[in-house]
């Protein structure tokens, strides 16, 4: 199956300085991928330049096979739904004039059913009438949501979506993705600062820093994937690693580490089969946040429990 | 770009300080009749000099600070960069907000001028007639229509600023400006005095310009202001995020 998105070698320059580096990514239809990150990691800039808004200093972004700038605005609109940063809206307008106001733009004539539709899977019915003015900021990213899904996106890039929701809001914005995803196939890349929530939700895990990507790994229940480190003066090769089923974490000189879903006697028996000298070879249970913070600390600093 | 004007209409329910900028504009009108009222000093000649010259003056700081709302309205709203996600050229939605303050601009001017010269005829019916009063109308309206040429200038002055204040202070130093220029033959060189000057030719051609020299050059001049807005517009809607 081709990928709906792709970026290959991407880098973005803003003021003389790197935000995006060598960025290499692959996203199949009908699934959803989580960015993650620390503050100025580059995720929104990532998202912004899938979107459009900015332009890559160097390297490719294609969409549905096609460069994603060569695109018409109506086209990629049309396919794309988005929330970046923060969900603009009208505060003088109701929340169900403001749905409408959008989807106007996108050339949708909307009925007063439908808006009131979306706004009840966001549990704003109630509110509809309410000034944008007068909402919370939980009432706010909810509206956002819906406004990204009023067309039913090929594709939906979403900023930090949950961020001030209650964990029924977290819930409800998790279920309404998940049901998008399942009946429209649509994309979704999203990118939070809440692991768990993530975690919840993402088929795919992408860990970003200092504007490049550190580690991609598919997501797995926790306790079905270990981190194991293997002390080896052999050298571990990309297709040792795939045989491993593994994504590397670090490389040294004398040691190597690596997530795999893999129990610790295969991962054994290929290293073996592959002639890899181990000295020594040991596994760590592994959660999302055990794995985000070793990422972060370079690969080595973070101390786990065996 | 008929349903872009009606989302821009929409855009602005319920947003009072549209509505006083409406309303404020009546105040020469309201003041003047008024007061002449008041006083019992009916003069027909008067009575329409004094409303136009000082909706003149009032009229042209009023269309830029409400143009500059209009656009300031979205950068309150953190709204610009949902341009992106829309189907349409950012010029087009820039032309499509020009458009809609056009719109509610001259249907309120309009709406000023034709309560303006039925009070005229009202009051004076025995004294005026019907060419005098269509001729004043004319006079009137042709000076809105030549005013609200100038909402490019006070929409790239938004843009460019990003401040509401800004666009205030223009405004409202248009006023002085205007009133300084207004009897000299350089007033050609600031739109709002040039247009007083073309159009109340209409009314008396004494208080015009003398020779269609300097009618011309003004007349370039105003040309070279809203070119080069619309050309900066056009430059600033290139880019591809506008907050």
């Amino acid at each position: 199956m081709k990928p709906l998105l792709k970026t290959e070698n991407l880098d973005v320059q803003l003021n003389k300085k790197n935000i995006l580096k060598d960025v290499n990514l692959t996203f199949d239809r009908g699934k959803i991928y989580g960015l993650l990150g620390p503050n100025g990691a580059g995720k929104t800039t990532l998202l912004k330049v899938l979107l459009g808004v900015f332009h890559p200093s160097a390297g490719i972004v294609t969409f549905q096979d096609e460069d994603l700038y060569n695109h018409s605005r109506r086209g990629l609109s049309k396919q794309i739904g988005s929330i970046i940063e923060y969900p603009g809206f009208y505060y003088n307008l109701t929340l169900k004039e403001n749905m409408t106001l959008h989807m106007r733009y996108l050339k949708i004539t909307p009925s007063s059913e439908y808006v009131e539709s979306l706004l009840k899977e966001v549990g704003l019915f109630k509110q509809k009438d309410k000034l944008f003015s007068e909402t919370s900021l939980g009432m706010k990213q909810r509206l956002g949501v819906a406004r990204s899904l009023s067309h039913h996106p090929t594709l939906l890039l979403l900023d930090e979506p949950t961020n001030g929701l209650d964990p029924q809001g977290i819930k409800e914005v998790r279920d309404m993705l998940v049901k998008e995803v399942i009946q429209n196939k649509t994309t979704i890349i999203i990118s939070s600062h809440l692991l768990n929530e993530v975690h919840l939700m993402a088929d795919e895990l992408i860990f970003m820093n200092h504007g490049e990507i550190i580690f991609e790994t598919i997501n797995v229940n926790e306790g079905d994937s270990s981190l194991y480190k293997v002390t080896t003066t052999s050298q571990i090769n990309k297709e040792l690693m795939d045989k491993l089923e593994a994504q590397r974490v670090l490389s040294q000189e004398d040691y190597t580490e690596f997530v795999s879903t893999l129990s610790y006697q295969e991962v054994e028996m290929i290293l073996l089969q592959e002639n890899i000298v181990i000295n020594k070879l040991e596994v760590f249970g592994i959660s999302l946040e055990d794995l985000y913070l070793k990422l972060l600390s370079g690969g080595g600093a973070y101390e786990f429990t065996n | 770009m008929n349903l872009l004007i009606k989302n821009e209409l929409l855009k602005v329910k319920r947003v009072k300080m549209v509505y006083v900028i409406l309303i404020i504009s009546f105040v020469p009108y309201v003041i003047n009749t008024g007061g002449m009222l008041f006083t019992g000093d009916l003069d027909v000649n008067n009575y329409y000099f004094f409303v136009f010259n000082q909706y003149a003056i009032l009229f042209p700081a009023l269309v830029f600070i409400f143009s500059g709302f209009f656009f300031y309205h979205e950068f309150q709203n953190r709204t610009t960069l949902n341009w992106i996600s829309y189907p349409f050229h950012h010029f087009r939605l820039i032309v499509s907000k020009m458009m809609a303050a056009f719109v509610l601009l001259w249907g309120t001017s309009i709406v000023n001028h034709l309560i303006h010269i039925f009070t005229l005829w009202f009051l004076f019916r025995e004294e005026i007639g019907l060419v005098e009063m269509g001729s004043r109308f004319l006079t009137s309206t042709l000076f809105t229509m030549l005013t609200l040429l100038v909402i490019p200038i006070a929409a790239l002055m938004t843009f460019v600023t990003k401040s509401i204040l800004s666009v205030v202070v223009a405004g409202l130093a248009s006023i002085f400006v205007t009133t300084v220029l207004l009897g000299a033959d350089f007033s050609i060189v600031f739109p709002f005095s040039f247009i007083y000057r073309i159009t109340i030719q209409f009314y008396d051609s004494a208080m015009g310009y003398e020779g269609t020299q300097l009618e011309l050059w003004g007349s370039v001049i105003l040309f070279l202001y809203i070119v080069s807005s619309l050309i900066g517009l056009y430059k600033y809607s290139q880019k591809t995020r506008i907050t």
